[in-house]
C-alpha cells in the first residue's frame, strides 16, 4: 500500500516536472533532452543561457504545467541587462501553427514525422539566441530588418521550431544548400561572414564561436543536424538567415533601390518599404522575382510601394513576384486570432510590431 | 445642369479612350522588348557573337523597359512585370560578358542563375543551357 503512494506520489511530481508542449507529443522529449545536453556541453549555449539568465527562468518554469499566459504586454525581460526582443506569448501563438511535418533527430539525422514537444522553455532559449544575434549582424552590417519583420519571417519559415526539414528547407529559418554556398562565396557573402568574425561587438561573442570555426571549414549541409541541433547548429541557422539577408541587401536589393531611397529618405515609410523588399528576397520566389519586384515598385510612393508588396504581382508568365511577402502577410492573419486579450487587440490594430519591443 | 451631366457622361468615355489608345503602343514596346530578349538569348550560341553583343542587347532591353515603365506610368501591368522579371532573369549572362569567362567566373554565373531557378522555371534552364555552351572548354 505504502509502496503505491509513494509511486502515485512520484508520478504526480512527474507530471507536474512535465512542461505543456506547445506543439508536439507530450512525453517526446528529445528537444528538451538535446537542449538540456547543449546547455551543459556547449559553449554557444552556455554564453547565451549566462547572459541572458536562462536557468532561473527555466527553473521557475519547470513546476508549471498549465501556466497562466502572462498578462502583461511589455516584453519579457529575462535580466536586467540583456532583453529578448520577442514576446513569448507571440512565439508560443507561431509555434502552435503547424508549418512542417518532418522533422529531424539528432546527431543520428533520421528524419520523420516526429511530433518532437516543443515547450516555453525552448522559446525562451530561441528567443536569447534570436535577439543576440540579431543584436550582433545588426551592429556589424546594419541590417535593415526590424524585430517585427523577422517575427513574420520565422512565424512563415517554421513557426519559430528548430527541427522541420524537407526537401527545400532546413531548421528555423528553413535554410537551403544554395542559401548557405552563396554567403560562403568570396564575391557574395563572404565578406558578411568575416565582419562578424572580426567584429568587436559583445553580442557577436556567440557568433565568432560559430564562424571562427565555420571559416576554416565550411559546415555541410547534407549533415542537417549541423543547423538544427541545439548548441550549435540551431544558433548557426539563426546566425546564417541573418547574415544571409545582411548579404542580399548589399549585393541585391541596395544597390537597386539607391534611386528609390534617396528620392524618399525623407519619408518615415521607406525603412519599411526597405524591409518588405529584402524580406521578398529571403523567401521561395527567388532571387530575379524579388529584385524584379523592387525595379516595378520604386516608381511609386514607399507607402504604396508597401501595399503593393503584400500582395501577388504576378507576370504574363504566370509567376508571382512577391510570393513570399503575400505568404507573410497571410500567415499574420493566423497568428492574430492565436493571441488572446489585451495583445490580440494590440496585434489586430499594430501587426507583428505588438509582438515585439 | 445640362452641362455637368455632359461632361459627367463624357469624362469617363474620355479616360478610356486615352487608357485605350496608350495600349497598342504599350503591347508594341512589349512585343519588341521580348523579340529583342529571345535575340540576347540566342547570343550564347557563339561565343564571339556573345562577347560582342551582349552588353549592348542588354542595354536595349534595361532602355526599353524604362520607356514602357514610363509610358504606362503609375499602373503596374502583367506585361510590365514580365519584362522586368527577364531582365533580372538575365543577370547571371550579364555577369558572364564582363567577366573573363574562366572557370571561377563559370561558376560564379552557375551559381547566380541556380538562385534564380524559382523566379522563372523556363528562362532558368535556357539560361543554365547558355552558360553551358559559353564554358564548355571547362
Amino acid at each position: 500500500m505504502e509502496k503505491i503512494f509513494f509511486l502515485s506520489l512520484l508520478f504526480a511530481f512527474n507530471s507536474n516536472a512535465q512542461e505543456k508542449c506547445l506543439s508536439g507529443k507530450t512525453g517526446n522529449n528529445h528537444l528538451i533532452d538535446q537542449l538540456q545536453k547543449a546547455r551543459s556541453e556547449s559553449p554557444i549555449s552556455k554564453l547565451i543561457s549566462a547572459k541572458y539568465n536562462i536557468d532561473q527562468k527555466t527553473e521557475a518554469d519547470s513546476n508549471c504545467v498549465d501556466c497562466e499566459k502572462p498578462k502583461n504586454k511589455s516584453p519579457q525581460k529575462i535580466s536586467a541587462n540583456q532583453k529578448t526582443y520577442f514576446k513569448s506569448e507571440c512565439i508560443e501563438a507561431a509555434a502552435s501553427i503547424q508549418t512542417g511535418s518532418r522533422e529531424i533527430s539528432c546527431p543520428d539525422q533520421k528524419i520523420a514525422k516526429h511530433q518532437f514537444c516543443f515547450t516555453k522553455s525552448l522559446v525562451t532559449y530561441q528567443n536569447a539566441v534570436l535577439s543576440e544575434m540579431y543584436k550582433c549582424v545588426k551592429f556589424t552590417t546594419g541590417l535593415p530588418l526590424t524585430p517585427d519583420g523577422l517575427f513574420e519571417m520565422y512565424t512563415l519559415e517554421s513557426g519559430f521550431k528548430p527541427a522541420y526539414t524537407n526537401g527545400g528547407g532546413t531548421g528555423l529559418g528553413q535554410l537551403t544548400g544554395i542559401f548557405i554556398k552563396d554567403l560562403h562565396q568570396k564575391h557574395r557573402g563572404l565578406s558578411t561572414l568575416n565582419s562578424i568574425a572580426k567584429s568587436t561587438e559583445k553580442s557577436c561573442d556567440a557568433a565568432k564561436i560559430i564562424l571562427n570555426k565555420d571559416l576554416k571549414s565550411q559546415p555541410q549541409f547534407k549533415n542537417k543536424c549541423e543547423f538544427t541541433q541545439y548548441g550549435e547548429g540551431m544558433e548557426r541557422n539563426i546566425l546564417y538567415t541573418l547574415s544571409g539577408l545582411a548579404s542580399s541587401w548589399k549585393k541585391d536589393i541596395e544597390p537597386l533601390m539607391k534611386d528609390f531611397s534617396a528620392k524618399n529618405a525623407d519619408n518615415n515609410l521607406l525603412p519599411k518599404a526597405q524591409e518588405r523588399a529584402l524580406l521578398n528576397s529571403y523567401g521561395p520566389g527567388g532571387r530575379a522575382a524579388a529584385r524584379a519586384a523592387v525595379r516595378r515598385l520604386s516608381k511609386l510612393t514607399p507607402e504604396k510601394f508597401i501595399a503593393a508588396m503584400d500582395k501577388p504581382m504576378m507576370t504574363e508568365n504566370n509567376n508571382n513576384l512577391t510570393v513570399y511577402t503575400t505568404r507573410m502577410h497571410k500567415k499574420q492573419n493566423i497568428i492574430g486570432q492565436k493571441l488572446s486579450g489585451d495583445l490580440r487587440s494590440q496585434f489586430n490594430k499594430e501587426g507583428s510590431s505588438a509582438c515585439t519591443e | 445642369m445640362y452641362r455637368i451631366i455632359f461632361f459627367a457622361l463624357l469624362l469617363p468615355l474620355f479616360i478610356s479612350q486615352i487608357s485605350f489608345s496608350s495600349t497598342p503602343n504599350l503591347k508594341k514596346q512589349y512585343d519588341e522588348f521580348q523579340k529583342t530578349y529571345s535575340k540576347t538569348l540566342d547570343l550564347s550560341k557563339d561565343k564571339t557573337l556573345f562577347t560582342k553583343n551582349f552588353d549592348s542587347n542588354s542595354k536595349s532591353l534595361k532602355k526599353k523597359y524604362d520607356v514602357f515603365s514610363k509610358t504606362e506610368n503609375t499602373e503596374i501591368s502583367i506585361e510590365g512585370n514580365q519584362m522586368a522579371l527577364d531582365i533580372e532573369m538575365l543577370e547571371p549572362l550579364e555577369f558572364l560578358a564582363s567577366s573573363r569567362m574562366d572557370k571561377e567566373s563559370c561558376s560564379e554565373a552557375e551559381l547566380l542563375n541556380e538562385m534564380n531557378s524559382t523566379s522563372a522555371e523556363k528562362t532558368y534552364q535556357k539560361i543554365k543551357e547558355a552558360i553551358q555552351t559559353l564554358c564548355k572548354y571547362r
